[in-house]
Parts: structure tokens; C-alpha cells; sequence
């Protein structure tokens, strides 16, 4: 097997070598190369990874200049929470984490090239959600599983992970969803402690950010970003093609017309009648002001409260405190074949081909290394089985 | 000529069921030593109770009669925090690693083995990469590289290392990786 080579950019190297008045035959000296070898490579844009180390600690380059001279792919996290603020730095670095090991447990995904046109600089909401359902050939935002699956053949994989149990929660636990780009390929992450509909809201606001790549976290775009979520999940077109019917129907002032008049649209458009109502209040439909309007929302939102929690039902068995239930739910059949467990599935998939190893399984999922350990002897065994009796 | 090669968990129990005796009294032609991390993932390891039933022989010798290796040097905190950092980024710059990140334990392992100019020998894919990139393939082993410089330096024999073979599958149910399992088969082992 040969020495592993990596890419090298000599403009950041050199600038690196000045900025210490340090020469590449000095630098070859102390880490051990032939200074001859270590300038042709140097020229030919690469150096061997083995002296990596010693180079980067001889110079004493920080992180940025290793980025710059190993030309290291940027990510970048875009969090959504209840309140604007930064989550904590531990909370950053697991989504960093979990991001990191779904790029690489998914590289296959690398093919499906996804290029969005970048938005970020579009004013209008209806054009960037527009531009979003072109790009990713969605027109109807209604159906998670069929949002989820779209994507992922685009290569833009979402992951639905109940976030507390991950420790990706701050202590206020605001934190929602969050969306991740390494400048080639792009990763959603959802909190599953919601009911679905709000989970299709979340997707829509991370998808929104992944088309305005150049604006950093404020206000104004993660309000922005919530109006397109609006937009897609509840398109004002639909609106705007029944407005008489509509205004009609609320007219009456009869609570249960109305109510009717919601049931038919939550039965056409998908979502939920609190967030249909939320909507029709952004429209113009209802008023603040209307004390018959106050009281459809109010108690649209009562009905919301009560919606079931995707992840009670996801992930009712992933109890790190029974590890025989938290067993269960790895070996459960559902990892498989619901595409809402999809990260979960690679995570399996990766353990039984060694694409993630027990020790970072153990790390990610603070389950105990031992635990760990024997789950993969387990899963690994258990695929051979059916090699071996055939 | 003496050498000593820091072994990782999954080796060690490899060994421990194959050539016991070379973990014990390590040759001083080949010392394949266990550090200090081992020993506490071995430990933790041994607590599972399913691993235990399967292996729990093999972790008593590994705990109880193999000795931990503490003449390793280790950085202090401050400068071992920068070694993971500088790690995870020459991690990020190798390409088409396909794979998880590395965990702290694989890094752990290989800054000991870099800061100490000590060969790594692990069957732990991330970590092999690592290393064979990092510290360099000549300085990185598996459980086949190892039985072949034991064997041909003459400080095992053939018969153990087949019996070995076959008590890994039976009865302890561990498998060599692909790469070392053609290494023994070129040898002439069956396995």
C-alpha cells in the first residue's frame, strides 16, 4: 500500500513560509523530507499526508491557514430555535458531529448533484419559494415521507432524530432543527419532538437557509425564512384563486361554517388548522382585531397542542436507560423500511460495512462502549446469516 | 533489533486468543505492549454482559496477566486538546475516507503512538486510515501484519497460530479482518 498523498495549495503554503521567514528546505529539514522530493511535491499542489503533522506543528499554523493550505471543505450549521440566540458550543460541535458522520456514511449520495441557485440577495418571498419547489421538484410540501424521499434524491438527506436524547438541546431546549453544508452537499436535521406538520414547517425554514447561504443567523432571516416555510406549506396561490369563496364563507360569522371551511382546507392543502389559520390571519383573511377570529385560532391552537409527537411514536423505544428496549428499536425492521428512521439506517448500514466504528457509535450516541461493541458484533453477524445458510 | 508496537483493543483480544504468550511475556524483538487506554476500553468492554459471556477469558488474561505499558510519553492537556484539533482537520483534508469521523479514543491512540515514533497496530478501520496516512503504512499494522513478523522472526509457531485461528471463530466468534484473513491465507493458514 502506498504512502497517501493530499492536496495542497502552494499559494497559502508559501504565504505561510514568509509570514514565518521560515524556507522549504528548512521545513524539509526539520520534518524529515528530501528537500529535493518535498519542493517538486510542493509545486505539484500535494505533500504526503505523514509529514502533515509534523508540518503543521513545525509552522504552528493555525486553523485557519490549515484550511486555506489543505483546502478543507467549510462547514457551516444554520440552527433553528424558538428564541434567537447561539445554542451552547458542546451543542454545536454534536450537531457538527452528526453532520460529519452522515456526509461520510452517505458519500455515495455525492452523486446526486444538487446545485441551488443562491438566493440569498432575492427579496421576494414568493420567488425563493417558487425557486425552492423548481429545485428540488417538489411542488406539494404536505407529506413528509414524500418530501424526505425527493430529497434524498437529490442528495439533500433529512434526518429525523429526537434531539434531547442526542444532546442537542441546550437547557432551555429551543433548539429545532438544524441545517448543515460542507459547500458541496447539504443535511437537514430535524427535532422529532413535534407533530409532523410542524416538522414540514422546520424542514421548509432549513430549506430556505440552504438557498440563502451568504446571510448569517439574525431576526430578520429567520423571519424571513418562516414566511417561505408559510409559502410553501400553505401556497398563497390556493388562496388567492378561492379569496371569494373564502371571504364568503368567513362572512357568515359562523363558527361552524368556518370551521368547515378549515376542515376542506386542511384536506386539500395537508398541515393543520392552526397553522391554516395562522395563515389566513398573514393573508388577510382573518383579523387580530375579531374577537370570532381570535377564537377560531385559539382554538385551532388547542387542537394543535394535542397533536401526536412524531417522535413518541418514532422513537418510543429509544431509551438509553432500558438497553434491552434501546436494542430493540436498532434491530427493529422499521429502520429499514420507514424513510423517516433514514439516519438511523445509515448508521446500522455503516456499522455492519465498517464505515463507523463502535467507539464513534459509542461517542455519538452516549451508549456505553461495551454496549456499543456487541450490537455490532451482533448486526454483523446477523448479516452473514443469511450468507451462510444459502 | 527491539521494537515495541502499541496494540489496540481489538488486536489485543486477537492476540490474547491466538498467542497469548507474546502478550504476557512480550519478546524484546517484538513488544506488543498495551497502553493504558486499552486497558480501560478492555474494562468497560468486559462489563457488557453479552461480551463478557463471549469473551470474558480472554479479558481476564488481557486485565489480570497482561502488563499496561505506562513508558509511553503523553502530551499535558493543553497540547494534546491542539493534537485532536489538528487531527480532526488533516482528518477532514484526506478524501474519500466514505466513513464516519474518528472518535477521541482513535486519536488518543494515535498521538501516543506519533509522539512516541511507535508503530500502531489496530484492526479498527478509522484508525488503520488514520494512521497509515498520518503516521505511515510501514508504521501501521493489523492483526495479520503482526502474526506475520511474529512468525517469521520464529517467536510463534505455525501450529499456534492455526489453532489460534481456529479458536477466534470457535468458540469466541471473533472474525480476522479481510485484508489479514488473505495475509494467513498466503501463508499458507486456513482461516
Amino acid at each position: 500500500m502506498e504512502d497517501i498523498k493530499q492536496r495542497l495549495n502552494k499559494t497559502a503554503f508559501d504565504l505561510a513560509l514568509d509570514k514565518r521567514k521560515i524556507s522549504q528546505i528548512d521545513l524539509a529539514t526539520q520534518i524529515g523530507a528530501n528537500d529535493k522530493s518535498f519542493s517538486r511535491w510542493v509545486n505539484d499542489g500535494y505533500i504526503y499526508s505523514k509529514y502533515l503533522w509534523d508540518l503543521t506543528e513545525a509552522l504552528d499554523l493555525n486553523d485557519q491557514e490549515l484550511d486555506e493550505i489543505l483546502m478543507l471543505p467549510k462547514h457551516k450549521v444554520f440552527f433553528r430555535k424558538q428564541y434567537l440566540e447561539e445554542p451552547p458550543e458542546e451543542v454545536q460541535e454534536q450537531a457538527i458531529e452528526l453532520a460529519k458522520t452522515l456526509f461520510g456514511l452517505t458519500y455515495l449520495n455525492s452523486e446526486a448533484r444538487f446545485f441551488p441557485p443562491n438566493l440569498s440577495k432575492e427579496q421576494s418571498i414568493l420567488e425563493v419559494a417558487e425557486q425552492i419547489r423548481k429545485s428540488t421538484n417538489i411542488a406539494n410540501f404536505n407529506f413528509l415521507q414524500s418530501i424526505v424521499h425527493t430529497l434524498s434524491l437529490h442528495g439533500i438527506e433529512v434526518a429525523i432524530i429526537p434531539f434531547k436524547k442526542l444532546r442537542l438541546v441546550s437547557p432551555d431546549e429551543y433548539e429545532k432543527a438544524f441545517s448543515v453544508t460542507n459547500e458541496k452537499r447539504f443535511l437537514i436535521f430535524l427535532d422529532s419532538s413535534a407533530p409532523e406538520e410542524l416538522l414540514i414547517f422546520n424542514l421548509c425554514h432549513e430549506l430556505c437557509h440552504l438557498f440563502r447561504p451568504d446571510h448569517g443567523y439574525s431576526k430578520e432571516e429567520e423571519n424571513f425564512c418562516n414566511k417561505v416555510a408559510s409559502e410553501l406549506t400553505y401556497p398563497k396561490n390556493y388562496f388567492d384563486i378561492r379569496k371569494e369563496s373564502i371571504h364568503k364563507i368567513i362572512e357568515t360569522r359562523s363558527e361552524e361554517s368556518i370551521q368547515s371551511l378549515l376542515n376542506n382546507l386542511k384536506y386539500e392543502l395537508g398541515g393543520e388548522p392552526f397553522g391554516i389559520t395562522l395563515r389566513l390571519k398573514e393573508l388577510g383573511f382573518f383579523s387580530q382585531k375579531d374577537i370570532l377570529h381570535k377564537k377560531i385560532i385559539s382554538n385551532a391552537e388547542i387542537t394543535y397542542k394535542k397533536l401526536p409527537n412524531l417522535g413518541d411514536m418514532l422513537f418510543k423505544k429509544y431509551d438509553l436507560n432500558t438497553l434491552d428496549t434501546f436494542k430493540e428499536f436498532w434491530s427493529s425492521s422499521d429502520i429499514q423500511s420507514d424513510i423517516l428512521l433514514r439516519f438511523f439506517f445509515h448508521i446500522k448500514n455503516g456499522a455492519i460495512n465498517n464505515s463507523i466504528s463502535a467507539r464513534k457509535f459509542s461517542e455519538l450516541f452516549g451508549v456505553d462502549i461495551g454496549t456499543a461493541d456487541e450490537m455490532f458484533h451482533g448486526w454483523a453477524s446477523d448479516a452473514l446469516a443469511p450468507l451462510k445458510d444459502s | 533489533m527491539s521494537e515495541v508496537v502499541i496494540c489496540d483493543t481489538n488486536v489485543a483480544i486477537h492476540l490474547a486468543i491466538i498467542c497469548p504468550d507474546i502478550l504476557q511475556t512480550p519478546p524484546a524483538q517484538c513488544k506488543i505492549v498495551l497502553h493504558t487506554i486499552v486497558k480501560t476500553e478492555l474494562h468497560r468492554l468486559n462489563k457488557d454482559p453479552e461480551k463478557n459471556e463471549r469473551l470474558g477469558d480472554v479479558f481476564t488474561l488481557l486485565l489480570q496477566k497482561v502488563q499496561t505499558f505506562s513508558q509511553l510519553l503523553e502530551p499535558d492537556n493543553e497540547k494534546a486538546r491542539r493534537q485532536h484539533q489538528i487531527l480532526k482537520k488533516l482528518e477532514e483534508g484526506l478524501s474519500n475516507t466514505n466513513s464516519a469521523p474518528s472518535s477521541h479514543y482513535d486519536r488518543q491512540l494515535l498521538i501516543i503512538a506519533k509522539k512516541n515514533s511507535k508503530k500502531l497496530l489496530t484492526n479498527d478501520k478509522k484508525l488503520h486510515q488514520l494512521s497509515s496516512a498520518f503516521i505511515g503504512v510501514e508504521q501501521t499494522w493489523r492483526t495479520g501484519d503482526a502474526l506475520s513478523n511474529l512468525l517469521s522472526l520464529g517467536l510463534i509457531s505455525k501450529e499456534t497460530v492455526q489453532t489460534g485461528l481456529g479458536k477466534l471463530k470457535h468458540p469466541y466468534k471473533e472474525s480476522l479482518h479481510s485484508n489479514c484473513a488473505q495475509i494467513m491465507k498466503n501463508l499458507g493458514f486456513n482461516c
